[in-house]
């Protein structure tokens, strides 16, 4: 009988190490790709790297202001921001609201509130996006929009920094 | 023993494969095109009518032929703080006036509430409005500051100090000037002797009305 013969260790080395190299020659080879520009066929042909700006916009200075329910403003503001694509490639744009402190996202969690947004954007498009702070109902919780009393004043105000996260992805 | 080098050769394969296939998608997703940006500011919020408010008085002091007078070179401190004795036929002058701090401009009605226990006669600023058929909320008569809702000028948080709109006796001070204890209907026990007076500054809702607003607020 034959003795049981040992697992081709070698082999799979090699092996493993044949896929590391295709790997990495492979991923090579695609960055130098995107800048490399290849022009063929009648002189008036070109190839070149496409065109890539995505930008967002909005205010940055004077607060978002939000007053209490019972006022026109009833505990919601809007935060308008505006997004551009002058990318010769479509993108999608994935936007938060973060907080510097976590623990106040919890005070627009009306039901109009809306602190994300998403979408799509073809090459050289504009589109506007609006951020929806709601209080109304963290007003409401609290009780504190009536204030009322003698040498006694109830309410609450205060400022909550905010960023507007935008991401910008090309679509292939 | 054969069966053990296909089923190697089969795994060597398949795990070639899976790698290629990684390559590719790892490389297309770095090869795209993204940026981020990120868009900094504030939201600024309040429910507050005001940063502060009170009801101030100066001291009355007795002079020497029995009548009272406003120490007007002392500086006001809060009415709660105050003790007179009501004497028949002695006219107590008194100018208490409510302070009001950084009014936002969420829109607000102003009220007092005197609850005088029948025992002396008020005299009140033109500027209060006696509101018929409303109970305070301490049992006394209440009045509002004029038929419209006091709404600052200043945003809502802004630091510098407003004063809420109507008459001023200061820049900062809003008041219904001269109160007076006339005289004293009959004599009263020391119980029924008080002259109690309170100040409520209630948010306006949609088209209340001052005698709306008040009704509708909770009891202190």
């Amino acid at each position: 009988m034959r003795s049981k013969s040992k697992p081709p260790v070698a082999a799979i080395a090699a092996a493993a190490l044949l896929c590391l190299v295709l790997i990495s020659m492979h991923m090579t080879a695609g960055m130098f790709a995107r800048y490399t520009v290849k022009a063929e066929g009648p002189e008036d042909s070109s190839a070149r790297v496409a065109a890539y700006n995505a930008s967002a916009e909005a205010p940055t200075e004077g607060p978002v202001t939000i007053i209490a329910n019972g006022t026109d403003e009833n505990g919601i503001a809007t935060y308008a921001v505006k997004l551009k694509n002058d990318s010769e490639a479509a993108v999608r744009y994935d936007a938060e609201v973060n907080f510097n402190n976590e623990d106040d996202r919890a005070k627009f969690d009306g039901d109009d509130g809306k602190l994300t947004f998403s979408g799509n954007l073809a090459p050289n498009e504009v589109t506007e996006e609006t951020v929806t702070f709601d209080m109304s109902e963290y007003f409401k919780k609290n009780d504190k929009w009536n204030t009322f009393g003698n040498d006694d004043i109830s309410g609450e105000s205060g400022i909550v920094p905010f960023e507007v996260d935008v991401k910008f992805t090309q679509i292939d | 023993m054969k069966k053990t080098k296909i089923n190697l050769r089969l795994i060597i394969g398949f795990a070639l494969i899976l790698m290629l296939a990684l390559a590719l998608i790892m490389s297309g997703t770095l090869a795209k095109y993204t940026n981020k940006i990120i868009i900094a500011n504030e939201v600024d919020y309040t429910n507050q009518l005001a940063d502060s408010f009170r009801l101030l008085d100066k001291p009355i002091t007795v002079q020497e032929d029995g009548s009272y007078t406003v120490d007007t070179s002392s500086g006001a401190e809060p009415m709660s703080g105050f003790s007179y004795k009501l004497i028949p036929g002695v006219m107590l002058p008194a100018s208490p006036y409510i302070e009001i701090v950084n009014k936002t401009v969420i829109p607000a009605y102003l009220y007092l509430e005197i609850d005088n226990s029948g025992a002396a006669e008020l005299e009140m600023d033109g500027s209060w409005k006696l509101l018929d058929g409303v109970s305070g909320k301490k049992g006394g008569t209440v009045y509002s500051y004029g038929d419209e809702a006091l709404v600052g000028e200043a945003q809502a948080g802004a630091t510098e100090e407003t004063t809420a709109s109507g008459s001023q006796a200061d820049d900062d001070v809003l008041t219904f000037t001269t109160f007076i204890v006339k005289t004293l209907s009959k004599i009263p026990s020391e119980t029924e002797g008080s002259v109690k007076v309170y100040a409520y500054m209630i948010q306006k809702v949609g088209e209340q009305s001052a005698k709306d607003a008040f009704q509708a607020a909770p009891a202190p």
